[in-house]
């Protein structure tokens, strides 16, 4: 069964001549542990993709299905409390929470949902990121490396049904980019966590079990690389 | 203009909300700042009007009434302003972070990035302190106005009472006045902005390229208690959030605090005002009060050693009776005249003549009360205590009781009364006593830790008292009646009375009053003066001239000029409470306007990891509550404790009824967590359109 399936995602912006369409009855499936790669030159309409299937935006036509479910025929309160429990999200700048400490911006997910986490999950994502020395420290007080493995960290804390990477590494030297790819790929070939990773990294694309093209909103590849 | 003065300028236009809401506050502490410096040059005519150039006998205390609260208000205003406009140009230097590090590595020195933001203060004093101080001086004139309303109805009643004083505040323009208004008020700006630009000026290229705008550059402080998932999330977030909230809301918060303080003292201060002017409300029930003072002096006594007073001219039985009925000659008029005099005579009584009650109170006062008597056997010095210890000799003159043992002696001040004829009749046949008898009004009140006690001070089985002078000479008197509580005419209960009372039948005292209800006041007001200055003929001399005052004037004419006052001085003191408070409301105002800006990113990324619109609200409205909360929790004890210290302090000297302000507390809490939590409203409302995938996408 597939974690996601996205049928004719099409997403246009504006109105009468200055329609934008960001994208273009795109569709795809996701199985359970897979790697996917999307890529495309800037402007080609993966972020609009990534944010439809993370649920933080609406599309003009078109359905995105996590593990059965029709996201977009949740209201907002819904979705968002379906977001926390069933999809992680990396962002390309972190996105933490200036004012909480490691332990508190990973398990934020599962706060959110008014439960005491895993303590088991914790110390195992801890462990896994490389943060047991910094788990009191404030964002501020990390680097850009430590901090997306924050990030990271708080995307696998629910378990959910797959992790939705937007240039995790596009705003870390290469040292850090590669303990964050690393730490990503652990998580997918170890734990087998579905990873939906967008760049515009070739190397990094290459990693991937699939990579799927995006140009001017069209899927225009969907290409396997490993079995 | 050159560069970094069209970027101050730019950030000026840029940041449109923050800039009116600097403006409006600079302005506010210039009108303020030059409200009280005109205030201070008008008050400075009025009084050079009134007692010449140098002010007087008294110059340098009128000087020092003038300039003190001047200079206390004046550094209210600026301690209050530089909060506000420091807080301002914090946030304005913390935004422009990125433009800094653009500035640096282009080859900006530190003076220059120090520069711009001067050059942002220099552009807001240049758009707000004229026209603050032009409405600074619009207050003050209006100010003067409202004052001199009232003015004109005081000096009436107090050219009734006292006879020549004329209080004239009129408006005055001053140019040292205004320069001096326009230099504080410039320089409060200025020294607003140098702090946050000092701090600009340190950060260097690199840090601002990394911050590359206010986030990073703030400094989070780690909560003490770990959020877990045992309590509600938003509550634990709202709390951490405003416990490790950066300097900026610590400032708001202080602004708060420091508007709440002055709300509650003032209301208590109010308080305090209302309780005084009701404690010395005449309830007699007469309308009119013709009054004889004579001037006096305390000396003491060069062969005892003991006080003694002096009176210029004294009055008697005789005359003031002959007065009585001259005034009761007016159509419709019934008068009540009693005399006092408080200072010539003490007795001393042993400690069964006097109640446990008098003993008690004698004790508590007699720390408090003025030594008026000799150690025996110490000629000249005077006496550590009025309470007279056990280990004592007794005094001469007194026997001791019992044997083996010493007694307790007590020498006790004594007030002698006269009053007309027919009501002294009418109080012998009340006491049971015979006409040319002293009658004892057996009834003391006296402040107890603030409150007014009333006691029974003598034994009921007293008959005689010896009556001591500071020159030594004494007299014994029998005492025919005593009255207690009710049975005392309403007439001889008044404020500072002393604990032993005695309705004479003929003394020589101080003052003399004659109280009455005429039907036409005013007729018989100016019979009454007439009638006085026939027998006090005062020649148009002063009281220290003369040697005595006499006066007609109504019976709540006291209470009339104390209103008068409390309103005069508590319009200006809530006028420049509540302006000086505004000038903290838009410092909470533009700090929560500002953080909620700067948090978009925070609640979009809350929001991507699945928090609900409704959680976030409730978070936020928890966070107005504990900001809120927080100003209160130091702002009202620490008014409180003013208002009490306040409190404390007045009812040492008078026993009034003290309420405190609990209407204004509760009004000031509901006001902080409505300015508070509407404030965040708005601000939430302006990022409503925002795009949460391009606030999430933002560069740091």
């Amino acid at each position: 069964m597939a974690v996601l399936e996205v049928k004719e995602l099409t997403k246009i912006y504006g109105s009468g001549d200055n329609q934008v369409k960001a994208l273009d009855h795109v569709s795809f499936r996701v199985k359970k542990g897979e790697f996917v790669a999307v890529v495309g030159a800037s402007g080609s309409g993966k972020s609009t993709l990534m944010n439809l299937i993370g649920g933080i935006d609406r599309p003009t036509s078109g359905s995105v299905i996590i593990e059965g479910k029709e996201i977009f025929g949740m209201n907002e309160s819904e979705l968002a409390i379906f977001r926390r429990r069933n999809i992680g999200i990396v962002y390309q700048f972190y996105n933490l929470i200036p004012n909480l400490t490691v332990d508190e911006n990973i398990m934020l997910p599962c706060l959110l949902d008014k439960r005491e986490p895993d303590r088991k999950k914790l110390e195992q994502i801890i462990e896994m990121t490389g943060l047991s020395h910094r788990r009191t420290h404030l964002p501020g007080e990390l680097s850009g490396g430590q901090q997306q493995r924050v990030s990271v960290g708080r995307a696998l804390i629910n378990d959910p049904a797959f992790i939705l990477a937007d240039e995790p590494t596009g705003n870390l030297d290469s040292k850090a980019g590669k303990e964050i790819l690393d730490l990503l790929l652990s998580a997918n070939k170890k734990e087998k966590q579905t990873l939906i990773l967008i760049t515009h990294d070739e190397n990094i694309a290459l990693q991937a079990d699939r990579i799927i093209t995006i140009s001017d909103g069209r899927m225009i590849r969907d290409e396997v690389i490993r079995l | 203009m050159n560069v970094l003065g069209k970027l101050a300028l730019s950030q000026i236009r840029r940041k449109k909300a923050r800039t009116v809401i600097t403006v409006l506050a600079v302005v506010l502490s210039s009108s303020l700042l030059t409200a009280v410096v005109n205030f201070a040059a008008s008050g400075h005519a009025m009084l050079v009007d009134f007692l010449g150039e140098d002010y007087g006998v008294y110059g340098g205390a009128y000087a020092v009434l003038l300039i003190v609260p001047a200079i206390v208000l004046g550094l209210l205003i600026i301690a209050m302003s530089i909060l506000v406009i420091s807080n301002v140009f914090r946030m304005s230097a913390g935004e422009r972070v990125a433009e800094f590090g653009v500035l640096k590595c282009a080859g900006a020195t530190k003076e220059q990035i120090c520069k711009t933001i001067m050059y942002e203060s220099f552009f807001l004093s240049v758009l707000a302190v004229p026209p603050g101080v032009a409405l600074g001086y619009v207050l003050s004139f209006l100010g003067i106005r409202v004052a001199n309303g009232y003015m004109d109805e005081l000096n009436v009643l107090v050219r009734a009472m006292m006879m020549q004083v004329t209080f004239d505040l009129s408006f005055t323009f001053s140019g040292a006045a205004l320069i001096i208004s326009v230099v504080i008020s410039v320089g409060t700006v200025i020294f607003s902005a140098l702090l946050p630009a000092g701090k600009a000026m340190k950060i260097s290229a690199l840090e601002c390229i990394r911050s590359g705008g206010e986030g990073s550059t703030v400094k989070y402080r780690r909560g003490k208690r770990k959020i877990d998932g045992k309590k509600a999330v938003e509550y634990q977030l709202a709390r951490r959030n405003t416990i490790s909230g950066d300097k900026r809301m610590r400032s708001a918060v202080t602004a708060l605090s420091f508007s709440i303080i002055l709300f509650v003292t003032m209301s208590g201060l109010k308080e305090i005002a209302d309780g005084i002017s009701d404690y010395i409300s005449d309830d007699s029930g007469y309308t009119v009060v013709a009054d004889y003072t004579s001037n006096y002096e305390n000396r003491i006594n060069p062969e005892t050693g003991r006080r003694e007073s002096y009176y210029v001219q004294t009055i008697d039985n005789k005359l003031a009776e002959e007065i009585t009925k001259k005034l009761e000659a007016y159509e419709g008029t019934e008068v009540f005249g009693c005399g006092q005099d408080y200072f010539t005579y003490v007795t001393v009584l042993g400690e069964q003549e006097i109640t446990a009650e008098l003993q008690e109170a004698l004790e508590m006062q007699g720390e408090e009360q003025e030594p008026m008597r000799d150690e025996p056997g110490q000629e000249g010095a005077e006496q550590e205590s009025k309470q007279k210890g056990s280990e004592q000799e007794p005094a001469q003159g007194q026997s001791q009781q019992g044997s083996g043992h010493n007694r307790t002696e007590y020498e006790l001040e004594v007030e002698i009364i006269i009053i007309d004829e027919e009501h002294y009749k009418e109080i012998c046949r009340k006491a049971g006593a015979e006409y040319g008898d002293a009658v004892l009004l057996n009834d003391y009140r006296y402040n107890d830790n603030g409150k007014e006690k009333n006691i029974v001070p003598l034994s009921g089985s007293i008959s005689s008292l010896r009556l001591e002078k500071g020159d030594g000479s004494a007299e014994a008197v029998r005492i025919g009646g005593i009255l207690e509580g009710e049975e005392i005419p309403a007439e001889l209960i008044y404020p500072n009375i002393r604990p032993v009372r005695l309705v004479l039948p003929y003394a020589e005292v101080r003052g003399y009053n004659w109280m009455s209800s005429p039907e036409d006041e005013n007729g018989y007001m100016a019979y009454a003066k007439e009638v006085l200055e026939k027998y006090f003929p005062q020649g148009g001399l002063n009281y220290g001239e003369a040697g005595f005052v006499c006066r007609v004037f109504g019976a709540q004419d006291f209470v009339k000029i104390m209103n008068i006052a409390i309103v005069i001085a508590f319009f200006f003191l809530y006028g420049f409470v509540f302006l000086l408070g505004l000038i903290g409301i838009l410092n909470v105002m533009s700090t929560e306007m500002f953080h909620v800006r700067m948090r978009a990113r925070e609640f979009a990324v809350l929001q991507s990891v699945g928090m609900t619109s409704k959680s976030l609200q409730k978070m936020l409205n928890l966070e107005s509550v504990f900001c809120a909360g927080r100003a209160l929790v130091t702002g009202l004890p620490a008014g409180m404790i003013i208002v009490g210290l306040m409190k404390y302090c007045v009812q040492r000297i008078l026993p009034f009824e003290f309420r405190m302000p609990w209407g204004t507390i509760f009004g000031v809490m509901a006001a902080a967590f409505a300015l508070v939590w509407g404030t965040v409203r708005v601000s939430l409302h302006a990022l409503k359109d925002q795009n949460l995938i391009e606030t999430i996408r933002m560069q740091k």
